[in-house]
């Protein structure tokens, strides 16, 4: 062997070194390049993504993490938001409860539209502030039906599609959404002639959002919560294609979150804070919920119009609801079995 | 004929010392200059995509949930009956075994 190579050592030319040379002379530059690329790179994306270590970048998609690796990224994650939030933070791994499947009932009557739920969320769950702010439910301002008595006397129903009938036969289309209802602001709520119409995710029992995500980022837990992952998420925004109820949010832009205004208590399924260029939406607050606790809006409806529960259970509130209420889902002919159900007195 | 031998030999040594010389010196001003022209497009870069007008994320953000506003306008709303209602809690018991399964 060294004879070999000192044969070969001794055959090469001048002009071989020089190429070699050459070659490691350029390969130098070319790493020289690449270093102080991806470091210009990395400067010039957003804070959260920068911060991003390169485990967290590389780990396995949350429904193939073992126990341990849960732990160990949640770990990981908590380190990282307390540096960058500055105060203690933490990361839930906590998995659904047995026996539990969550439904959501909502009583379209006692809604005022005060909106305390939309900012409730924004609030527990680490949304975007500004520039967008991110809401998970939006509160559509809807015009009651009208009586006519004209219409009374012609007879009969006219022809379309009549939406909710609220207050007796409506002979004028009732849920009549005029343009740029979804930010109203009046002096006082409940408006005359108005009611309100709460929309956010229906965690749909066949989700046509998990069907189409090519990376399976996004799919439904056994407590059925359609959940994401936002570490693998793309952001190809199909998902948000598909939703038939327009309930998920995309990061246009790096979230504005104030470190103040950041709330500490998170889970990886859930709340925790979000980068640029992923889906987002409501999750029911697992972070409350799968510790016993009611989600952000329905503890804080002054109205009490928000119920939420266990499917399962034939005493929670929302079977309850099931069992004696007039109850309605929205967009039922997709069939994708939607457990957020609205009820009427 | 000893020092004749002598003066190429040295001749060898300093042209090798200055050829090896002038590659050092070269490979390291090379790297300078390329790292310089790095540093500086990243900087451009940034500067460019500062005075460029930012994207107006609500705009977008509210493009994106909007649309699905519009499309509840005058929808029929069907209350279930009571035998829905019991089929659909039957279907999600039968679909918690499935999963759970």
């Amino acid at each position: 062997m060294i004879a070999l190579s000192d044969e070969k050592k001794k055959n090469e030319t001048p002009e071989e070194e020089s190429s070699r040379r050459d070659f490691f002379k350029t390969i130098g530059l070319a790493g020289a390049g690449a270093v102080a690329g991806a470091a210009a790179l990395v400067t010039g994306s957003d804070e959260a993504e920068a911060k991003m270590t390169f485990s967290e970048y590389f780990q396995k998609n949350y429904r193939l993490m073992d126990d341990a690796e849960k732990k160990e990224a949640a770990a990981r994650m908590e380190k990282r938001y307390s540096e960058e939030y500055g105060k203690k933070t933490r990361v839930g791994v906590e998995p659904a409860q047995e026996g539990v499947l969550f439904g959501y009932a909502l009583n379209i009557q006692k809604c005022i539209g005060c909106r305390r739920c939309v900012k409730a969320c924004v609030k527990e769950n680490n949304q975007s502030r500004h520039d967008p702010e991110i809401e998970f439910i939006r509160v559509i301002k809807m015009e009651k039906g009208k009586f006519s008595e004209a219409a009374l006397t012609k007879g009969g129903y006219p022809d379309g599609d009549y939406g909710v009938q609220v207050g007796g036969n409506a002979y004028r289309n009732a849920g009549y959404l005029l343009e740029g209802q979804h930010y109203y602001d009046p002096p006082k709520v409940p408006e005359k002639d108005s009611f309100y119409f709460p929309m956010q995710c229906m965690q749909c029992e066949k989700p046509p959002c998990v069907k189409v995500c090519p990376v399976r980022t996004t799919y439904r837990d056994p407590d059925g919560v359609v959940v994401i992952d936002y570490n693998w998420c793309i952001g190809c925004r199909m998902c948000m294609g598909v939703c038939p109820y327009w309930a998920r949010r995309f990061n246009w832009g790096a979230p504005k979150l104030p470190k103040k205004e950041m709330n500490p208590d998170t889970h990886y399924m859930g709340n925790r804070p979000r980068m640029k260029g992923v889906v987002e939406k409501c999750m029911f607050c697992v972070q409350r919920s799968r510790r016993g606790r009611y989600t952000s809006c329905v503890e804080v409806c002054p109205v009490g119009a928000r119920k939420f529960g266990n499917l399962l259970d034939p005493n929670s509130e929302v079977r309850k609801i099931l069992d004696r209420k007039r109850v309605f889902r929205v967009k039922a002919e997709f069939n994708t079995y939607p457990k957020f159900f609205y009820f009427i007195d | 004929m000893a020092d004749k031998d002598k003066k190429p030999e040295v001749l060898k040594t300093a042209v090798k010392a200055v050829s090896e010389g002038v590659s050092r010196r070269g490979f390291l001003k090379n790297a300078a200059v390329a790292t310089t022209v790095v540093a500086a497009a990243a900087g451009i870069t940034k500067t460019i995509s500062t005075i460029i007008p930012k994207e107006n994320f609500q705009k977008k953000y509210a493009d994106d949930i909007l649309a699905g506003d519009k499309a509840l306008v005058e929808r029929e709303y069907v209350v279930m009956s009571d035998e829905e209602k019991k089929d659909i809690v039957k279907q999600f018991e039968s679909s918690y075994k499935y999963y759970k399964s």
